[in-house]
Formats: structure tokens, sequence, C-alpha cells
């Protein structure tokens, strides 16, 4: 109480913590502008004139199922920013259990299938794939460490999967390594996770002779923080898998 | 084309109030300033410390001036600069030719002449046409071509014959530089030179098509009346099929009678009498159709033979098993249309495809078979058929569409592909437009044809302060997302579904996610499917297929994707998608032949008159050609080729059914045509002929024109609505002085506040 007036006592302010609330309100509009500055300039993007490409996640029940959701987003910004490409990508999730959910991506993704057990799930991916979809696997070192039987446990449920289709080793001139960018999988990181130079590779399921799903021991997404020189050369081949996957 | 920035301040653009509906997010902010005022005032009556009332007033502005500038951040006024690219509408020169020949110009009983009545309908059409085309060019013909100042001026032009299509080819050929762009000719019809009417009008339209240049009639009548007749005009056969399909015989009957009356009309297939038919022929001159279709199974050869009245015509269908065929599919850009329907087309043995894949990185892999980029003219023709799936104007040159014009015309079959509207657009007056059965250029308009369509479509566009290229949002697209074509109910429809049990047909109708808009239908298209709910520019379905003969060959519009999605949204074993395009496919080139055959034959000729026929398909083969007549053997004279098919030029000496027999000795294989020949008037004028209204309109409707009564459609096109090149959103606010305003008059009242105890 202020013996002088008989008002309360005036809150005590140092000029210090003054200029300091001064400067956190700046800084806090001067935040809240910009973030809505980005906003009102990116404000009405147009829907897309085509929904030409999709790229999709495939939901297992792995704990980890979008690991390096961050990275695939990337990939699917990459396509979509090279403009010679025209491809209008869309990225989502595709859950198995229902197939009009896998239907809505011509080509889907995930680094692991394996903790899929429901035979209806299977049959969902069988069905998509003799519609026409593709299917791509990439060995995540994180997600499936260990390698051998990642490769050998993919393949045959694949081919189970699919009566009368065969896996093969794509060689190393295969097309699939020049679709779109010219690359040599020596270009790729070697992977010091991968004890046996035979799994570093790509193995196609061809089924009547044409290819359905690509599992691939290249480890595309893996080391980007450690390895950043190769990050380029990773993104080409998806790329490159991606095309592949349109032209045959 | 210019290219135009503009300049618009706008509010409410972004943000959580953007997504509300204006009226609403200004109440907001209305509610806000007016809240705020109330908390501000309320807020210093009531200060810890008592302080004069004008300090009081000077501290509420400040912080209402406060708020109000943080209220205006999110009111975001922007300011966004737009280039636009302001297509202009290029027109060329109109050529009016008026017959002045002494049908035209001969006086009825009520001293009337046909030219008074093609006058009259001229003029009132004449101002359209001085703002279509650039400039009107008049010429009078008869026996040659004068130009003349305007088309009611006679010319010293000589009369007692009329060369129609002579003038019409004369005038084609002086054209501009920059070719007509239209050629409008004052007629009756009638050409009186003795040329043969068949070869002339082929010479004719194909002179129009390669120029670009549709022929428009504006035809003259009168009561001119001319003797009762009755005969065959064409017989319209298809010269091959493959066996389990339906063939489909046309003939058309001119005649001129003064009562209507019915002529029996009986066919016989292979020597059996199928059930008798009738043709009504009403008052006046007309042309009656007729038709007829069976279904045909085995392979062999089929012998049809109409009669109606003293009119006979024969005619043969070689009933075989389909040849190989290939099929170049070029991909405009990364799609997966190609992926799903080369699938399709290799599951059937008798399709081979080769794609084209430009990519524009060197030492890529091209798939095996797959071809850079579209081959040469002169291999193009290896290809029955070619799908432009995604094609940008911008990827396909002038020639090259040139190139492929040339290649339907002998003969290919082109379906061109696009959901797009921004791609569709851009064909809008191109080379290949020309050969398509639709007009291009309908974005922004609506089904009224005035206000813009919604959600226009954009093709570039650019933002600050977002490098990357906008993200699409993801839209949910599962079947049930998909829209079904709706059928027209034409009998071409039928034939694509010939092989289909009726309730087969809903499993085979395509579904689709998009689709682009196109402004009309040619003359001489037929429309196929509609957009089962959006109406186009003619208030109708919006067209979603469309096909139309081109010379010897066909064009298919497209306007949805390779109908992937449907494909992967059906069960695997519905094969619904398969059939269909096997059924289209096959229905597309039910009548391309590998052998060679002789191409639409006249069934009639006059006696002592030349007759042009052409054989397809024989190419180098040594043939022996021969008319024949009971015992009588005429060996048929051979002229030099014309653009891939071997002419051969017969004057029947006698009237009765002549066959023309084309025999290849080596291989034993032949090709048949019956020519019905009879005594008609000689060349000379005739004033009392009816107008031939019925050849007018085929050459009109061969040649994208049509007859006039009214301004065509074409007269009235609009220059195509502004394509948004670019965008720049800047938003006014977001300057560093708004914000050292905005921590001034905080920064003042913080110190007014102190200097005056309240702080």
């Amino acid at each position: 109480m202020c013996h002088l007036c008989r008002f309360p006592t005036p809150p005590v302010e140092t000029r210090r913590g003054f200029f300091r609330q001064l400067a956190g309100a700046a800084v806090s509009a001067g935040l809240v502008g910009t973030g809505r500055a980005a906003r009102a300039a990116n404000a009405g993007d147009p829907p897309p004139a085509v929904a030409s490409s999709g790229w999709g996640r495939i939901l297992t029940p792995h704990p980890e199922w979008d690991f390096h959701n961050d990275r695939e987003a990337q990939v699917v910004d990459f396509i979509r920013e090279d403009r010679s490409l025209g491809a209008n990508m869309r990225h989502g999730v595709a859950d198995p259990r229902n197939l009009a959910s896998l239907c809505q991506y011509p080509f889907l993704f995930s680094f692991d299938l394996t903790d899929i057990r429901d035979a209806r799930e299977w049959a969902n991916l069988r069905e998509y794939i003799y519609r026409g979809g593709f299917l791509y696997l990439d060995n995540c070192v994180h997600v499936s460490p260990n390698i051998t039987a990642y490769r050998t446990d993919h393949l045959t449920r694949l081919t189970r999967l699919l009566p009368a289709s065969e896996w093969r080793r794509l060689s190393d001139d295969h097309p699939i390594y020049r679709t779109r960018y010219p690359i040599k999988p020596s270009q790729l990181p070697d992977d010091a996770h991968t004890p046996d130079d035979q799994l570093r590779a790509l193995y196609g399921v061809f089924d009547d002779d044409r290819m359905v799903a690509l599992v691939s021991m290249a480890h595309l997404f893996c080391g980007w923080p450690e390895r950043p020189s190769y990050v380029e050369a990773d993104k080409k081949q998806m790329v490159n898998i991606y095309a592949y996957a349109r032209a045959h | 084309m210019t290219t135009l920035p503009t300049e618009e301040i706008t509010w409410l653009g972004a943000g959580w109030l953007g997504d509300r509906p204006v009226d609403e997010a200004w109440r907001i902010l209305a509610a806000g300033v007016g809240v705020g005022l109330v908390v501000i005032v309320v807020s210093y009556c009531f200060t810890l410390v008592r302080i004069a009332p004008w300090r009081r007033a000077v501290l509420c502005l400040l912080r209402f001036a406060l708020w109000l500038a943080l209220l205006l951040i999110l009111a975001a006024p922007t300011r966004i600069e737009r280039t636009y690219d302001h297509p202009t509408l290029t027109t060329r020169p109109l050529a009016v030719l008026v017959d002045r020949s002494d049908s035209m110009t001969a006086l009825d009983n009520r001293q009337q002449r046909r030219l008074d009545e093609a006058l009259v309908k001229w003029r009132r059409l004449e101002p359209a046409a001085a703002k279509a085309f650039s400039a009107v060019k008049s010429f009078t013909f008869a026996q040659g071509i004068v130009p003349v100042a305007n088309p009611a001026e006679a010319g010293l032009v000589p009369t007692g014959r009329t060369d129609l299509f002579a003038s019409l080819q004369d005038v084609l050929a002086k054209a501009p530089p920059e070719g007509w762009g239209g050629v409008v000719v004052l007629t009756d019809g009638l050409d009186t030179s003795g040329v043969e009417v068949a070869e002339a009008r082929r010479v004719t339209a194909r002179a129009a098509l390669t120029s670009g240049t549709p022929l428009f009639f504006v035809v003259g009548h009168n009561r001119a009346i001319e003797p009762e007749f009755f005969r065959l005009r064409e017989f319209n056969v298809p010269p091959k099929t493959v066996p389990h399909s339906v063939v489909r015989l046309n003939a058309i009957f001119e005649s001129y009678q003064t009562a209507a009356s019915t002529v029996p009309v009986r066919l016989g297939v292979s020597g059996r009498e199928r059930p008798a038919a009738s043709v009504r022929l009403e008052a006046g001159r007309h042309l009656a159709t007729w038709s007829a279709e069976g279904r045909v199974e085995a392979p062999g050869t089929l012998e049809f033979e109409l009669r109606a009245g003293t009119q006979v015509a024969r005619a043969e269908v070689k009933v075989e098993e389909p040849p190989s065929n290939r099929v170049l599919y070029d991909e405009g850009s990364l799609d997966w249309g190609y992926r799903f329907l080369a699938d399709i087309l290799r599951r059937n043995d008798t399709f081979k495809v080769t794609p084209v894949f430009d990519f524009p990185n060197p030492g890529i892999a091209l798939p095996p078979g797959a071809i850079a980029q579209l081959p040469l003219p002169a291999i193009l023709h290896d290809f029955g058929y070619i799908v432009l799936e995604n094609i940008a104007v911008a990827q396909m040159p002038p020639a090259q569409q040139v190139a492929l014009t040339e290649w339907v015309n002998a003969g290919g079959i082109l379906l061109f592909l696009t959901p797009d509207d921004a791609a569709a657009d851009g064909f809008a007056g191109s080379e290949l437009e020309k050969i398509l059965p639709v007009v291009f250029g309908a974005r922004g308009r609506s089904a009224a044809g005035e206000s813009p369509a919604p959600a226009p479509r954009q093709p570039i566009r650019t933002g600050t302060g977002s490098p990357s290229t906008p993200v699409p949002p993801v839209i949910p697209v599962t079947p049930a997302a998909l829209r079904s074509f709706a059928w027209e109910d034409t009998p071409r429809v039928r034939e694509i579904f010939a092989q289909t049990p009726e309730a087969g047909i809903a499993d085979q109708t395509p579904r689709f996610l998009n689709y682009a808009r196109v402004d009309r239908a040619k003359p001489g298209a037929e429309i196929l499917a509609r957009h089962p709910a959006e109406r186009g520019p003619d208030g109708k379905g919006a067209i979603l297929l469309a096909v139309q003969r081109y010379g010897r060959g066909k064009s298919v519009a497209f306007t949805t994707d390779a109908l992937w999605r449907w494909r992967l949204g059906q069960p695997s074993k519905s094969r619904g998608a398969e059939l269909f395009w096997e059924n289209f496919f096959a229905w597309l080139g039910r009548d391309r032949n590998t052998g060679f055959y002789f191409d639409h034959p006249t069934a009639r000729a006059p006696v002592d008159q030349d007759v042009t026929l052409h054989l397809t398909g024989a190419e180098q083969k040594t043939l022996h050609v021969e008319a024949g007549l009971g015992e009588q053997k005429i060996a048929v004279t051979e002229l030099p080729a014309d653009e891939g098919s071997r002419l051969f030029r017969w004057r029947p000496p006698s009237p009765g059914l002549w066959q023309i027999e084309a025999r290849n000795d080596e291989t034993g294989e032949r090709a048949r045509a019956w020519l019905s020949a009879d005594q008609t008037p000689k060349a000379g004028e005739l004033p009392a002929a009816a107008p031939d209204e019925a050849l007018l309109r085929s050459l009109a409707e061969q040649t994208s024109g049509a007859i006039l009564d009214d301004v065509p459609t074409s007269w009235r096109r609009k220059p195509p609505p502004a394509q948004l090149l670019s965008e720049r959103r800047q938003p006014l606010w977001h300057e560093p002085w708004f914000f050292a305003v905005l921590l001034g008059v905080y920064g003042l009242e913080m110190l007014l506040r102190r200097k005056w105890q309240l702080l």
C-alpha cells in the first residue's frame, strides 16, 4: 500500500526486465509475422491438375513402420521438383487391411513386411500386384538388422505369394540403374552393415516375365547424415526404380 | 501471344481466417476490434494509479493502435502480382466464292434465281464473317475464277459450264501465305464440267485438309423443276473384317419425285436372300439412307448384292484373322497409364507395342524395344496405331504434327489421351487439332459459355518464401471416387460392345477421375461417351470419347487418362478394362487391311465417262486388272500412284453392272469392286437440276466446315482465356517498417506508462 496516495503499491520492475519483455514481445511478433507471411505466400495453391502418380507407404504392425518418413518425403519431393519428370506426386499411407487403400497408389513402399501376419492382408497385397501395382522394399539396417534373413524371407514370401513368379538378382548393367539417371552401382554407398557383397544388390520379383516387386539390399535410405555425399545418388536411384516400374 | 502483368491487393487470403467465408471473417475481425476497444478502455479506466484523463486517452489510443495493427496482420493484406499470357486469336482471311453459272442465274417461275437466295443468306452472315476473319476476299466463278470487289458483283466470267471443283481447288491453290481461314461458296453444288464427281470431291477435300481450310457452303434454291429420278449414290461396305464381328452396310439413294413413294430394297448375302426392307422417298429432292448389319463368324469372302428398284450394287467383304498390330505409345509425362495399357496390349498376341520415352538425361537405358523420340515420317507408316498420352504441345513440334496428320490421312489410327485442361488447351489451333474430332480451348467456359468454369487449373506458379514446388494435397482416390463414362446410344457404341453381353457392358464401361474440357466436337465427329454429370459448352454432357475419320485413317480424342486408376480399382479377375481396350482397338482397326483392296470404289458411273479407282495396299505387287461384263473383258489402265494408292482409270463403254477385278497371279490374291454404269445427261448446264446439298454437306463435314444457314460456332470463337504464367504474393504487412512501428507504438506506451507511474 502506498502511503502517499493510498493506492496499492505499483508493481516494481527494473529497467532491465522491462527491456527484456520488450525484446521478447518484438521477437514473438516477428516470428508470428514471418510464419503468417510464409503461409500467406503459399495460400491458394492450386489442386493438382492430374493425379498421375503416387507413392504410398505400407502400414504394417511393425512399431517403426514409418521409420525414415522424412527421408521418404524428401524422395517424393525430389521426384516432384524435377520438372522434366512432369510427375504430380502424392505421398500417403496405404493400409494392407483395406484393398482400396492399397489401390490408391500404383507404387507402394515399405522397409519390412515380415510383421504382416494376417493372411487376408497378404491376399490384398497379391490382388494389388495382380491388378498392376508395384511393390518396392528397401532394407533398413535399423528396422531389419538381420540382412541375410531379410532378403531370404522377403523373396521367399513374395514368390510364394505369386505362384509361378520368380526372383532374380539384377545385374549391375540392368536398366533399373539407368532408367532416369545413369547410376553405377559403385556410386551407391558401401554399407558397413552388409557383410556379403552379394547381398548389396537389387532383387526383382518377376511374374509372367514382368517385374512386379523389387527387394533392395542397397540401403538407399540409410546413412544419409553420415554420408551426405551419397544422398543425391540414393535419391536418383530411387527415381530410377520409380520410373522403371512405370515404364515396364 | 502477349504477356501482361497485373497487380491486386487481397485481404483475408491466408491463415485460419482465410479458410472461412469472407463475411464471417470480417465479422470476426470487427468483433475483435470492438471487444479489444472495450477491454482497453475498461482496463485504462481502472488503473492502479490515478492519472489525468488525457493521459488515459493517449494510452488507450496507443494500445488500440497496437491492437489494430495486430488485427491487420490477421487480415493479411497481400499484394498479388500475376503475369498472364494473353493468347491472341490469329485470324486468316476468308475467301468467298460465288457461283455465277447458268444454273445459279437461271430464273424460275417466280423470276427468282438461286443466286438471289444465296446472296440474301450471305448478307446476313457477312457482318459475323468480317469480325471472325482478318479480311474477306471475293471471287466469282463458272468456267474459272475471277476476283471481284464484292460477292454481288457479276464479274466477267464465262458461263455455260460450272467448274465447281476446279474453281475450289484453284482458290485453295491461290491462298495467301498464311492460308485461308475458310472458303465460303455460294453455289447449288452442280459441277457440270464432266469431271468424275467422287474423284474431284476427294481431291478437293484433300486440298482443303492439307491447307487446313474449312469449306463452308451457302446453298441457293429456287423453284426450278427437274425430271423425276431415283439412283444409288453410294454403297459402303467395309472391304475387310475380322471373324466374329459385326459388318455394317450402308447405302445412300438420291431421288427427286413430286410425290412421296416407297422403294423395296433386297439384300443378298453370298447368294442367299435376306428379308426385304424398303426405303421411303419423300417428295422433292432428297437423300435416303438404308443400312443393315449382320454378324460374320468364319474366315472367307462374303458377297453382298443390293437391289433397290432398278438399281443394283454389289460388294465383297473379306473375313480374315486380324493382322499383327503395331502400336506406337508416346507418353509425354511420367504417368502410370503406359504400365497398365501396355500390359493389356502385350497380353494380346496380335499387338506389338513400341514405347517412346523422351527422357532428357543422356546415357539412360530405354526399355527393350523402346525408342527415344517419335520416328521419322517414313517409319511411322510401319505402325497401325499411335497413342499420344499426356503430350504437351511443346513436346510436339509442328513438323511432327504434320507428319502425324499425313500418317492418319494415309490410314493410321491416332489415339490422343489427355486428362489435363492445360495440355488440351495447348493444342488449340494446332496442326494436330485439325485431325482430331474435337476443338480444344474450353478452359474457363461453362455450360452457358460465358462465366468461368469452377476451379480453373493453373499451369505454372511460383511464390515468395517457398522455393519448393507446392505440395499437392493428399486426396483419397478410391474406386468409389471414379465416375463412369455415359455411353451415347449410337450404332458405333453398339459395334464396340458387339461381343459383350448386355450384362457385361457395365463391367467394361471405363471409369475415370479427371478429364479435360474441350470446346466442342467437330461436325464430322462421332461422340461415343460423355461425362455422366458435368456439362460442356454446348449444354450437353462434357465429351469424354469421340472419334472421327480423317482421310483413310481415324483419330480418337480420349479426354481422360489411360484408365489405369480404373484398372487398379477393378478386381484382377474381372478383365473389364482389358476387354474394353481390346474391343475398342479391334473396333478401331477392324477395317484396316494388310492385303490390297479397292478403297471406297464408286458404286455408280455414267457411261463413257472416266472413273478412277484407288487400289490400296498393293504397293509393288504385279497386278492384272480388268473390267468385265458377261463375256466382255477390258484391261484397265494404270495411272501414276498417288499417296500410297495405285490408281486405275477406266471408262465404262456400255450400261450394266461391271466387275473390276485386280489379281496378283503370283499369290492368287484378288480384290473386286462392282460399278453400275448408266446413261446420264452429258456435261453441260443443268438449270433444272436441284441443288446437290448432300454433296456439299459431305464436303463441308470432311473439312470441318458446314452448310451455312446461321453463323457457325467456329466464327464466334473467342480468344482462349488468359493463362496464368506466374504469381508472386507479397504480404504488405510483412515489412520491417511495419514491425518497427508496431514496436515503436508498444514501446512508447510502455515508456509513457513507466513515466506516468503505471509500471
